[in-house]
């Protein structure tokens, strides 16, 4: 099955083809009595997994499901219904339950015009992975035996997840609106510990298609930390020159580029670390150091994620900041046309890639004369909108760097920083790369950064 | 059943307007019957221009129970945003009949006497909601039994006068007994009693009963005259509402009187403000200048796009003979111009063509809301007006657009430029009555009140 043939009718319906999501999309849609407005999102989807600790599978599942939403929307008054089951008689049921409720719920009456669904027409990432959609529950279990197979022979112990789905997204709307989208995901990460549970290391990746992830590499980086882990020292806590690796980027700058927190009217009604008081946003400001440029586009070929959300709305390529100068915020179609008089919506995704360098973390590593190597964040939560001040811990793997080289295994921090000071703070960046964040595709570079808070010690490993 | 009123707290927070699949619509559900229920004993609901009401009755479950307490939560929010007024045909947007029924019928299992403290309130506020007066006492009853200090009972009172003026007309005799009660409380409850007060006199400003107000003012400025020097702080920013209501029955009873209010105005407040410790705002500027303006001719009303509502493109306004109501609307239509079309539908029930005109002035914004392909240039933008005003709501009214300069802000919003020049020289913004002679009658900025404005058209 191609991707081509894969828009008219699968051979094997794992989840709802193109025609089928039409048929109950109309289906719906024709239900619809007493005027108004009827629309129906689907997420239908089929994924397979494996997940095992201490070398031994745990669990080893196939998933079909489809969320099905039904919207009626009578003079503003809103009724809206889910379900998972798309046979003539729940979906008519599920049609007059959603009127049911727009009877109890109050009519808008700020929205009692006829405002028609506006479609947008929408990219086409190439997001769908034959060998995502085909990776089978025995290929599963065989990779599996594997990955776990170099833990055992080197007597530690492994843990891992393996997941490989496919999709397809729909919406339709009974003003003509009509958008389906097929994809497919796929992801790995493993945990390698010592026995005696003091050493741990960690690697992970995600992306659309299988047959780019390379599992023995995964579980050889993991196993690799875990064995250089071992007999941590204590250090004091303080301010260090770090440098963190992708995922400890991605773990701790990414909320800085999540769809709510890059909302433009949230910013301009003084929320969030993008705000400037006074119902303006730091658009046009320098907001991070001035090699970083962050972006986020569908049809970028590392990224890829389906281009219109399951509420139907499109997402259109963004630069959020250029050479460190916010450029952009998300907005809606809605706040486009009012505000901007423009025709298009900026809404964020979640996704993004990060660039600005080309330093390799060798190359970082020898330039530094006392700091720490970070794999990977842990918990991090926000304490505070404006700053964005984090907190959380490092681990399964930290390292402390003496005269340009990595000397000893460190034990965890909690760190408490804030990812605008640390974009500020940056002494050298590497080269972007994925990293594991399943639900928003992300790339991020790694960075070398000044005077990075680690403020308390935990065992955590 | 106890459990039912708990299930109205959480759900404020969990339930937005989706609900899962099994909610329970058919099964367990009580049908009422409206003609015969002993428990519906209320004045009829016309519904007349009230749009947008909920009707609870027809399925009356424990699921629906749950859903009806937010959605009257956001009836009485979406009330106190539109301030619409309460007529006696409805008991007030804020709580529409047809709702009252069926929460009603899911309040009358509630055993109030295990209530807590926080649950009492609420059952309060269902009570209320529901206008079962025997509920309202009893639940009024418990919760001041459980208050352990004048403060406690001062708040309880100012909770349920608030409440009663908010809820409806039928409730002002209440509030007035509650008001009673809470004066007896003495010097402690003076803040309290100001509170209340100054809810009583917005509610009087918004039907301007013009004894009322005289009546409810004078008594804040004798309470907050004797305040000590420390509640001062807390009520100065209040301070000058009793003399704005003031001006405003002056300037409709006598605007050459005007000057002696401000005056006592400025006198009072500056004592206040000494004894507070702190300057008090003084801002009555529209008062200042009024009473010259008032019976000057005005100028005919000019628009870059006029769309009479007779097609009639020779038509001036104001036209000889005949009133004139000029009303200007926000940019944002159809938001918050809800209640101003209730009220122009009300106003031409009794005042038709041959006597009123009435003119909607509006801006071009850029863009029109039900316009979704994007942004406008002004004639579009002028036809898409006159089209939501004359052809979707069908009002007897011309329409005046007046083209908005804009400036592009670095952040790229579009943004009008202030604009002083506006209608009859003043800024763009109010309501403005001119009678048959072409003299002005009325000018405000203020919100639109229908009160104001039919009492100004009653004496022309």
């Amino acid at each position: 099955m191609t991707h081509s043939n894969f828009l008219i009718q699968f051979s094997d319906s794992r989840f709802l083809s193109i025609q089928e999501c039409e048929d109950v999309a109309r289906k719906v849609i024709n239900s619809a009595s007493g005027g108004g407005k009827a629309g129906v999102h689907i997420l239908a989807y089929w994924s397979g997994n494996i997940r095992w600790s201490r070398n031994i599978v745990n669990t080893s599942g196939d998933i079909r499901n489809n969320h099905i939403t039904v919207t009626r929307n009578i003079r503003g008054a809103r009724g809206a219904v889910q379900l998972n089951r798309f046979d003539d008689t729940s979906l008519r049921v599920s049609v007059e339950r959603a009127e049911r409720l727009v009877e109890s719920s109050s009519e808008d009456v700020d929205a009692d015009l006829p405002i028609p669904y506006f479609q947008e027409v929408h990219s086409k990432p190439a997001i769908w992975s034959e060998s995502s959609y085909n990776l089978s529950a025995q290929e599963r279990a065989s990779i599996m035996r594997r990955l776990a197979q170099s833990s055992i022979e080197s007597g530690f112990q492994s843990a891992g997840y393996v997941e490989v789905s496919a999709a397809g997204q729909a919406v339709m709307h009974q003003d003509g609106a009509w958008m389906y989208y097929p994809f497919t995901s796929a992801q790995c990460s493993i945990t390698v510990r010592s026995k005696d549970g003091s050493a741990s290391g960690w690697a992970g990746i995600d992306s659309h298609d299988w047959g780019s992830i390379n599992a023995d590499r995964i579980s050889a980086i993991a196993l690799e930390k875990c064995r250089t882990s071992m007999n941590p020292v204590r250090l004091e806590p303080g301010r260090y020159t770090a440098i963190l690796e992708p995922q400890a980027v991605s773990d701790f700058v990414s909320s800085l580029f999540l769809p709510k927190t890059l909302d433009r009217i949230r910013a301009e009604l003084n929320h969030g670390p993008y705000t400037q008081g006074d119902g303006f946003s730091k658009i046009g400001q320098q907001v991070f150091d001035g090699r970083i440029t962050v972006r986020t586009d569908c049809m970028d070929p590392d990224m890829g994620f389906p281009p219109f959300s399951y509420s139907g709305t499109v997402y259109n390529p963004a630069t959020w900041v250029e050479n460190g100068t916010l450029v952009n915020l998300a907005y809606s179609r809605s706040y486009a046309i009012h505000n901007l008089w423009l025709t298009k919506g900026l809404p964020a995704s979640g996704a993004y890639r990060m660039s600005g360098g080309s330093t390799a973390i060798e190359d970082m590593i020898a330039t530094t004369k006392r700091g720490l190597l970070v794999t990977r964040f842990w918990g991090v939560g926000i304490l505070d909108e404006f700053s964005m001040l984090s907190t959380g811990f490092t681990r399964d793997g930290l390292w402390l760097i003496e005269h340009g080289k990595v000397t000893k295994a460190v034990r965890n921090f909690r760190i408490t920083e804030s990812p605008l000071h640390t974009l500020n703070n940056i002494e050298q960046l590497g080269i972007p790369q994925r990293v594991f964040r399943p639900e928003f595709p992300t790339i991020v570079p790694a960075i070398k950064v000044r005077d990075f808070g680690f403020s308390g010690l935990s065992d955590a490993i | 059943m106890l459990n039912i009123l708990r299930s109205f707290i959480p759900v404020l927070i969990s339930l937005g307007f989706l609900l899962p699949l099994n909610f329970a619509v058919g099964q367990n559900a009580v049908e009422l019957n409206r003609t015969t229920d002993p428990r519906i004993s209320l004045p009829a609901d016309t519904g007349r221009f009230v749009r947008g009401r909920i009707d609870f009755s027809r399925y009356i479950s424990p699921a629906t129970c749950s859903f009806v307490g937010p959605s009257m939560r956001k009836i009485i929010d979406r009330g106190d945003f539109y301030d619409t007024l309460p007529y006696e045909d409805v008991v007030s947007l804020r709580v529409p009949l047809s709702s009252v029924q069926a929460v009603e019928s899911c309040i009358r299992e509630f055993d109030i006497d295990t209530l807590s403290l926080d649950q009492l309130r609420y059952a309060f506020d269902v009570a209320l909601w529901i206008q079962n007066d025997s509920l309202i006492s009893h639940t009024k009853k418990i919760w001041l039994t459980q208050s352990a200090s004048i403060r406690d009972s001062s708040n309880i009172l100012l909770y349920a006068i608030l409440s009663f003026i908010k809820s409806s007309p039928q409730r002002l005799d209440l509030a007035t007994a509650e008001l009673s009660r809470l004066d007896s409380l003495g010097a402690p409850a003076r803040l309290q009693r100001l509170s209340a007060r100054k809810q009583l006199l917005i509610h009087w400003n918004r039907l301007f009963v013009r004894d009322k107000i005289k009546e409810v003012a004078e008594d804040i400025i004798s309470i907050q005259s004797s305040l000590e020097p420390e509640e001062m702080g807390y009520w100065s920013r209040d301070a000058n509402i009793p003399f704005f209501s003031l001006l405003e029955v002056g300037l409709f009873d006598n605007p050459s009187g005007l000057p002696q209010i401000l005056n006592r105005m400025r006198a009072e407040l500056r004592i206040f403000g000494e004894k507070a410790g702190e300057p008090t705002g003084i801002v009555a500027m529209k008062f200042i200048d009024l009473p010259t303006k008032i019976g000057s001719k005005v100028n005919n009303i000019r628009a870059d796009y006029l769309f009479s509502y007779n097609r009639d493109s020779n038509t001036s306004y104001p036209q000889l003979g005949k009133s004139l109501l000029v009303l200007v609307v926000s940019h944002d239509v159809p938001k918050s111009f809800y209640s101003d079309y209730a009220m122009i539908k009300r106003i031409r029930e009794d005042y038709d063509t041959t006597k009123l005109d009435i003119v909607l002035i509006q801006k071009t914004k850029g863009s029109a809301r039900w316009h979704t392909d994007g942004p406008l240039n002004p004639e579009r933008e002028a036809e898409a007006s006159r089209w939501y005003f004359q052809d979707y709501l069908k009002l007897e009214a011309t329409v005046a657009v007046l083209e908005t300069s804009f400036t592009k802000l670095p952040d790229g919003r579009m943004v009008a430029k202030p604009d002083e020049s506006g209608i009859f020289g003043s800024p763009l913004i109010g309501t403005v009555i001119v009678d048959r002679n072409g003299n002005l009658v009325y000018k405000d900025i203020g919100i639109v009140r229908e009160s104001v404005i039919r009492a100004y058209l009653g004496r022309l």
